[in-house]
């Protein structure tokens, strides 16, 4: 009797811990599919995912945008802050044995800035060179102090990849990329999988309990919530704010909500291309442009498209956060003052012009919204809806009156404004150019005190949100989806899923 | 036989080199930047200017497509200028998954729409017809999308019977491979089905009306050996056509069906590429596919030969 009860209480046990056993692996839905992998020319969100846990970089983001130690243990800036030196981690190597050292660094910077179509050199610029002080010591040089290069350090700039495998691959680095992540690359089937295994020998394996991580592109939100649903996928990216009530109700998945670097907006052309000073209304008054804004109720917007998950916003910058300018809070909505500029600058006969909009819901959700408040004002609004290569080019050319359009947002807020609104921004496809707003941000970026760069970025905004050649609607929360069972996700502002500490029961 | 096929393979060249050539042009008149759409997000100017010169996009349209035509003439399909594998391997890989899925669809189709023609045929306008009809209608009816999603609500999520979507290779794992591909090719082969089915039935009334199968009927041949033996046989050759620019159709892939079951198959692999202006691999795929087309098309008319003595390839 007693060897039968012994045998059920193994066997219950067994049942026990098979039913608590931590599985090996995770299987996450990306909202796109990445493009080729290598840091270096590599220029999509879905990429950045797939590099956080494959690649390792200098230093990284962490939730609160804080900088931390990464392959790099310590950094310091000189005291005429061009020099900036790194004491790098001496236990790191990449995923075919080869070192993570001095001599590897100033390889994979050299790479980042001299490889032709690397997307990396306008980001890390202001490096004039890349040394190795001893075999864990590297100093970057720079022309003049350029605060952002810190930001762009923890991104994708200061990937670092094996030299060896750089070399050998050449041109096909990317489809068998090496690297020093907590996890080595697989196989990748093209918009469909990318399979990731554990490094066993990381530097902080013991930090990441998954051996196995697989990314999947299932670009319909409806389709990929249906698979986080059926338990084929354990975490998705982009949960649409219509589908958040459905978490409520099933114990089996939970919801991440994270404030997100991302922004909306609205592009106007100022000076570009055809449709620019001479043909576009918006343009030529910009009281017609304060009338638009001031016709736009974003809490509306937000409540009617987005659930009210979003965060209304005037500015590039997350509200709240150290470089958003408290002192220029978001305007309400004020139809009659809106209703009087448009009377004032037309003399009541009203005005009309077109608003570029990609060919996906949300945006058209909020371009019909905008376009019925605004036709309260006397505004017309006509949508010209595109998809997304054609609006981009027509964008870029200065082909267009407005253009409804989102930023993925960088920890830095020159990454946010200073190629938007300089006068030779390469984001600049509106031409809006302002010597105020020019000398502010060329100052903001060399300077190293956080409330001098306050200043800069505030007499900067004051000028451009007079202005507005943009109109910032709401920046983005981050709505992830995960299985219950799945422990221990953090997800950055910048939109990335750290796998540290993950665990799936 | 043999220098008949061989005939015909000579003379779908020129069609091939007419078919890449409009799409290359089409692609071309495609509004949108294709270095713009490469750039990624960052849209680097530097960026912008190293694809245009490695991709040949200051030159003439016809140089730009003689380029791609010495590559393809030389085994060189180029590479794909979003991911940078080779347009090839990617087309290769793609072709075996949507030819899985093709193969199962027709199955499914064959064995749904088949019985149900003759049945409806043969019992014309019984309760078997009507059903028939109704079968036809809704199958035709019903979007391919919706009804994809709603399989996967009803037999993934809550019976939790069958995977949501993925694909699994047949060699790799058979079982989890037709798990996995069921769904989805049922939703291909339903709307395939209905429309076989109404083949089936009209071919099959035609030669039953015809006067050796009333000979037959009065020799006191059973029904079964009429309706299977004598009337399907002379009913295959429109049924056989069908099918055959049915299954060329679905190995150029299968859009939405493969969007909704996330299937990594030639529909997504064409569609992805057209969005991403990713010119090198839409040639690949449009070669692929027209060559398809044209090899599909030359069974189904050699089957029909063999099927029917009277017609001369």
């Amino acid at each position: 009797m007693l060897k039968r009860l012994l045998i059920v209480a193994a066997a219950l046990s067994l049942i026990s811990t098979l039913a608590t056993a931590q599985t090996n692996e995770l299987r996450i839905g990306l909202s796109s599919d990445p493009d080729a992998l290598d840091p270096t020319t590599s220029g999509t969100l879905a990429a950045r995912q797939i590099f956080t846990s494959l690649c390792d970089r200098l230093l990284s983001l962490d939730a609160d945008l804080k900088y931390q130690p990464q392959l790099a243990k310590s950094w310091t800036f000189s005291d005429d802050k061009t020099e900036l030196v790194f004491k790098l981690r001496e236990n790191a190597t990449f995923h075919d044995g080869e070192p993570v050292d001095a001599t590897a660094v100033v390889y994979n910077m050299n790479r980042h800035l001299t490889l032709p179509g690397s997307n990396r050199r306008s980001e890390i610029s202001e490096i004039t060179s890349v040394e190795a002080v001893d075999r864990y010591t590297v100093k970057i040089k720079m022309a003049h102090p350029f605060t952002p290069v810190l930001a762009a350090l923890a991104d994708r700039a200061s990937i670092m990849v094996s030299p060896k495998a750089a070399e050998q691959g050449g041109s096909a680095f990317a489809q068998n990329p090496v690297c020093s992540g907590p996890y080595k690359f697989v196989e990748r089937v093209p918009q469909h999988r990318i399979v990731l295994e554990k490094f066993e020998n990381y530097w902080d394996s013991q930090s990441y309990p998954v051996k196995k991580v697989t990314y999947y592109t299932i670009v319909d939100p409806t389709v990929r919530l249906a698979n986080l649903r059926s338990g084929q996928l354990d975490v998705i990216e982009g949960v649409s704010p219509t589908d958040v009530k459905l978490f409520g109700s099933d114990k089996k998945l939970k919801l991440y909500t994270t404030p997100s670097l991302a922004f909306h907006y609205i592009i106007i052309n100022i000076a570009g291309g055809d449709q620019g000073q001479s043909k576009n209304p918006l343009s030529q008054d910009k009281r017609i442009r304060e009338a638009l804004e001031l016709s736009i109720d974003r809490e509306i917007i937000n409540k009617v498209a987005f659930e009210g998950k979003f965060m209304v916003s005037n500015q590039p910058e997350v509200p709240g956060s150290r470089f958003n300018i408290k002192e220029i809070p978001t305007p309400k909505r004020d139809i009659k003052r809106a209703r009087e500029l448009v009377k004032e600058a037309t003399g009541g006969a009203g005005v009309s012009f077109s608003m570029l909009v990609p060919n996906v819901s949300s945006y058209q959700r909020v371009a019909e919204i905008i376009q019925g408040m605004a036709a309260e004002a006397g505004i017309t609004i006509k949508i010209n809806t595109q998809e997304t290569t054609t609006l981009l080019s027509n964008w870029a050319t200065g082909n267009f009156e407005a253009v409804l359009m989102r930023w993925s947002g960088r920890a830095d807020p020159d990454g946010n404004v200073f190629s938007f609104k300089t006068c030779n921004g390469s984001r600049n496809g509106g031409k809006y150019c302002n010597a105020v707003v020019d000398s502010n941000l060329e100052k903001a970026r060399t300077s190293i005190d956080d409330a001098q760069r306050y200043s800069y970025y505030k007499a900067a905004a004051e000028q451009y949100l007079a202005d507005r050649p943009y109109i910032y609607l709401f920046h983005n929360i981050q709505l992830t989806g995960a299985r219950a069972n799945v422990n221990g996700l953090t997800i950055t502002p910048d939109g990335v899923f750290s796998l540290k500490n993950v665990t799936v029961e | 036989m043999i220098r008949v096929i061989a005939a015909r393979c000579l003379e779908v060249l020129p069609s091939l080199l007419i078919v890449t050539m409009m799409v290359f042009l089409l692609q071309k008149l495609m509004p949108g930047d294709v270095a713009i759409a490469l750039a990624g997000e960052d849209r680097n100017t530097e960026v912008i200017a190293h694809i245009r010169e490695k991709y040949h996009l200051g030159e003439p349209i016809f140089t730009q497509y003689w380029y791609w035509l010495r590559g393809v003439l030389s085994g060189d399909f180029g590479n794909s200028v979003k991911m940078g594998s080779p347009v090839a391997s990617m087309v290769l890989e793609k072709l075996g998954v949507t030819f899985q899925l093709s193969t199962l669809a027709m199955c499914i189709a064959v064995a749904l729409g088949l019985p149900l023609g003759i049945l409806s045929a043969v019992r014309r306008g019984s309760v078997w017809d009507k059903l028939g009809d109704l079968f036809a209608l809704s199958a035709l009816s019903i979007p391919s999308f919706w009804l994809g999603i709603l399989l996967i609500l009803i037999v993934s999520i809550h019976l939790g019977w069958l995977p949501a979507s993925g694909y699994v290779s047949f060699i790799d794992d058979p079982i989890e491979s037709l798990r996995t591909l069921i769904m989805p090719a049922f939703v291909l082969g339903a709307a395939i089905a209905a429309m076989l089915m109404r083949h089936v039935r009209s071919a099959m009334l035609e030669t039953l009306s015809a006067d050796y199968i009333r000979t037959a009927t009065a020799k006191g041949v059973p029904e079964q050996r009429i309706v299977l033996l004598h009337a399907l046989r002379n009913s295959a050759i429109p049924v056989v056509a069908f099918a055959g620019i049915v299954f060329g159709e679905l190995l150029a892939g299968a859009v939405l069906t493969e969007q909704v079951f996330n299937i990594p198959g030639m529909g997504k692999l064409v569609v992805d590429a057209v969005f991403n202006r990713d010119y090198t691999v839409v040639q690949g795929v449009v070669l692929c596919s027209a060559l398809l087309y044209f090899i599909i098309n030359l069974i189904a008319d050699i089957l029909i030969a063999l099927i029917d003595p009277r017609v001369v390839l």
